[in-house]
């Protein structure tokens, strides 16, 4: 038999009544309980324990709190932990957005409101049909001018609404059974619409060299401009190219 | 009028100083009961314990021995509810010496104490986790609560001699641990 066994039967000899008392700390006469009485006592001395100075301050605060209802409750320092934690983040998301805000404010940077330009695409067709026009000549109709590199940045809400203009006299001059309209080309039709050719200034076919101002390109009357983009200008443009190819330039 | 009583009617009208000498008197209890039994939080679980004492003192009537039962019933109750949401949210136990069990009871900067106060606490978890939980929950609320063994079946809602019969076994059963391994706190 071994010490172990010889323990188990002793405490096996002990009634619930001397337990009892062992747990409850108080002296038992009987073989095995001395083990169990230092056992009993050193469990008690391991777990019960004074809490820390800070976390007994703190849960005397909030026994306070909760005693006095004018006191502001103080919640737990996890749920605190927590709250904390948000509003770090809300803060971190605030100050994120407002130098964001403040970065879209800053030269160099577009904003978003901005509005895009929008470039009307302009047919070939459509600058063969317009009637050129010196510069001498007032025009009066800030829409009708030509395309020019000043004018890219502006919205072209003008501009859209005569080609839309053109659009609807196309549609009436169809519906009105005219024959040009129907058999002609695209650039007669739209001649067609703006009047006898005899009234226009000057030719506008590329090449045809004459114009109302034909010294202002530099070349004579009549001479074919070799540089120049004569299906845009005509008389007025087609000189703007350079010098003819048998007279040098001045 | 008794000191106990003194002090209850002072704590009913929110007095600091009654509060604090009822938390005194229960919280190294609490907290070591509720350490022991591997609560997440035992810190915070004890000052909601002591929150909820507070808001029920003007539905308490009885003596001292009853304060304290009642004390730990609501410490008991936490504790339930505690575990049912860990269980929900599948949290692991806590080590109740990680939780610096030992080394809060000792004193601070004393490195040989913490030590000594860290094994104890170490030998009191291992020995109670040979016990099932029922066991564990009766010893700890007989030994470290110091409740009788009526307040013990009135908590867990047991009889007093179930609780009893359960005491013994769990008691038996330490004692065979120990004398196996020799060791001792």
């Amino acid at each position: 038999m071994t010490p172990l066994d010889d323990y188990q039967d002793e405490m096996g000899r002990l009634t619930s009544q001397q337990i009892d008392s062992i747990v409850e700390g108080r002296p038992v006469e009987a073989p095995g309980a001395e083990r169990l009485e230092v056992f009993v006592h050193d469990l008690r001395r391991n777990l019960v324990i004074d809490p820390e100075p800070e976390t007994a301050a703190w849960h005397v605060a909030a026994m306070t709190a909760a005693a006095r209802p004018d006191v502001p409750r103080l919640r737990p320092r996890r749920l605190t932990t927590k709250l904390a934690f948000a509003a770090a983040l809300l803060l971190g998301a605030g100050v994120a957005t407002a130098a964001t805000v403040r970065l879209g404010d800053a030269p160099g940077i577009v904003p978003d409101d901005l509005p895009i330009p929008v470039r009307t695409e302009v047919d070939a067709d459509d600058q063969v049909s317009e009637p050129p026009r010196t510069t001498d000549e007032p025009t009066g109709d800030v829409t009708e001018r030509p395309f020019e590199r000043d004018d890219e940045p502006r919205a072209p809400s003008a501009r859209s609404t005569d080609g839309c203009a053109k659009a609807a006299a196309a549609a009436g001059a169809a519906s009105a059974g005219d024959p040009c309209a129907k058999g002609g080309g695209k650039g007669e039709e739209r001649r067609d619409d703006r009047g006898p050719p005899e009234e226009l200034p000057g030719p506008s076919r590329p090449g045809s060299g004459r114009g109302p101002n034909p010294g202002s390109g530099g070349g004579p009357p009549g001479d074919v401009p070799i540089g120049g983009s004569g299906a845009s200008g005509g008389g007025r443009s087609g000189g703007s190219g350079g010098a003819p190819r048998d007279v040098p330039a001045p | 009028m008794g000191p106990f009583e003194e002090v209850l009617r002072a704590a009913r009208d929110g007095r600091e100083r009654a509060l604090e000498s009822i938390y005194r008197d229960l919280a190294p209890a609490v907290l070591g009961y509720l350490r022991a039994q591997r609560a997440a939080e035992p810190e915070d679980l004890t000052s909601e314990v002591f929150v909820g004492v507070v808001r029920g003192l003007p539905s308490f009537s009885g003596d001292e021995r009853g304060f304290r039962s009642w004390v730990f019933s609501i410490a008991h109750r936490r504790l339930i509810d505690e575990r049912r949401r860990r269980a929900r949210s599948r949290e692991e136990p806590a080590d109740p010496v990680e939780l610096a069990g030992g080394v809060a009871g000792a004193p601070r900067g004393d490195v040989e104490a913490e030590g000594l106060a860290r094994l104890g606490a170490r030998w009191a978890a291992e020995l109670l986790d040979t016990l099932t939980e029922e066991q564990r929950t009766v010893v700890l609320l007989r030994v470290v609560a110091d409740l009788s063994v009526r307040d013990v079946a009135e908590i867990t809602g047991r009889s007093s001699g179930a609780v009893k019969t359960m005491q013994r076994r769990a008691m038996l059963r330490l004692a065979r641990r120990i004398e196996r391994e020799g060791v001792s706190g």
